[in-house]
């Protein structure tokens, strides 16, 4: 059957878009104003749980949507954590160093001695203490015989062998160590030598000489091979050697020679 | 009486969700278009005879809601209905791949029909437009996006309205039989 016109769609659709096109262009905002009003309140306690409960959704969506990435920034901050951990500890041992190399630098008795900062680069193996090796050998000037001292005038021991770039240097605790000393106070002359390793003994200073306890012991400079002065301990224990001829003193090192990272060898001077 | 407000109520739940819950996930500098598609979904269920009443006034609702110009979303909705109500039809006459298809085309067609009308009436309004402040490819992309997220809402608004339609048109048989 035949529809008249205003009975199809198409006809209250052109009505509409006429109607509500109108009102567009027209734009009276404040004319729909208190139908807003009423609808709002109305809206007001579903909209506020739906805005809530959307935020609480996008929330979560982010969440688990970023649980990917956040594993991927796990474990990049963990590389990376375990990385600055090692570079940490670098940098403490580097600071270590750059301080005791300051120490020893500052103390170095510069207007007396020509000297060669060395590293500590091996220690005897057995661990008795009888001999370390340095990084500096023949090509830095260093040669058999050369006195090793530490922090400023303490003696270590002295250069045995020099190699092209290292040396082994022979503590003052090796027993094939034998160093002329004498006393700071009294000026006992007297040798010292070292003990397998586990320490010194001062010998050979004479029942007329007296030893303090305390006092310094130092190298005389007796025979050439040492410079005078430079510091090898105190006397701890005084007594007298078995035949009776001679005191005897247990000397107390100021340094721990196998500790030792940065040491100094003389090269030349008084 | 209980159809009207079945429907009423229905009315403002769709433009409730589009307006406060939906306007917080903008793909690509757009809201999900739920309300559009619900218009579409209704009028492929019912025909637009019974429900374009129902469709005016969920336009008006939802430009009352949103702060637009009132009538804007209106005109939206009833061009859009008039011309799925049109083809509705045949859509339930083809075979199930090929309606799927078509659907699909039906939805990205009148998403882009609809943000070209925004843009439109923006623009005689005097007004920037915010689609095509980031050029052609911002408005493609805000398209693409909404028609992406606007299928799956249209699958899901036809189930939902498919339900609420069956049971009333059965209760209202059931109350003629009586």
């Amino acid at each position: 059957m035949f529809k008249s016109f205003y009975n199809r769609k198409i006809f209250r659709v052109i009505v509409v878009v006429a109607v509500f096109g109108f009102l567009i262009f027209w734009n009276p905002f404040n004319f729909f104003d208190f139908f807003r009003g009423v609808i709002f309140r109305v809206a007001y306690p579903f909209g506020k749980i739906l805005f809530v409960s959307s935020e609480k959704t996008k929330q979560t969506i982010f969440f688990v949507s970023s649980i990917g990435e956040m594993k991927s920034e796990n474990e990049k901050l963990n590389d990376e954590n375990v990385r600055l951990a090692a570079e940490n500890a670098m940098l403490r041992d580097m600071k270590k160093e750059n301080d005791i190399l300051r120490e020893q630098n500052n103390l170095f008795p510069r207007d007396r001695f020509e000297g060669q900062m060395a590293q500590v680069i091996g220690r005897d193996v057995g661990g008795v203490g009888n001999w370390i090796m340095i990084d500096k050998g023949i090509r830095d000037g260093i040669s058999d015989g050369m006195p090793v001292i530490a922090f400023g005038k303490n003696l270590v021991g002295r250069v045995k062998k020099a190699y092209a770039t290292s040396s082994q240097v022979m503590l003052l605790s090796n027993p094939e160590s034998s160093i002329n000393a004498e006393m700071g106070m009294t000026q006992a002359k007297g040798i010292v030598r070292g003990e397998y390793g586990l320490g010194l003994i001062l010998d050979n200073v004479l029942q007329t000489d007296k030893i303090d306890i305390g006092d310094e012991i130092i190298t005389s400079g007796i025979g050439g091979g040492m410079p005078r002065g430079l510091l090898i301990g105190k006397a701890k224990e005084v007594y007298a050697s078995p035949d009776h001829l001679f005191w005897r003193a247990i000397v107390f090192q100021l340094i721990v020679p196998t500790d030792l990272r940065f040491v100094s060898v003389i090269k030349s001077g008084q | 009486m209980k159809n009207f407000f079945f429907r009423t109520v229905s009315v403002f739940a769709i433009a409730f969700f589009q307006v406060y819950f939906f306007a917080s996930f903008p793909f690509g500098g757009q809201a999900v278009g739920f309300g559009l598609m619900a218009a579409v979904a209704w009028t492929v269920v019912s025909g637009f005879e019974k429900i374009w009443v129902y469709i005016l006034g969920l336009g008006i609702l939802i430009d009352l809601l949103s702060f637009e110009r009132v009538g804007e979303n209106v005109i939206i909705f009833i061009i859009a209905i008039y011309f799925v109500s049109f083809i509705s039809k045949r859509i339930l006459l083809q075979s199930v791949g090929g309606s799927f298809l078509l659907i699909i085309f039906i939805i990205i067609a009148i998403t882009f029909f609809s943000n070209f009308l925004s843009f439109v009436f923006s623009f005689f309004q005097g007004e920037v437009s915010n689609f095509f402040d980031g050029g052609i490819l911002f408005f493609a992309k805000g398209v693409f996006w909404e028609s992406f997220w606007n299928i799956p809402s249209f699958y899901f608004l036809y189930w939902l309205i498919n339900r609420m339609e069956k049971n009333i048109s059965f209760y209202e048989k059931s109350v003629k039989i009586r």
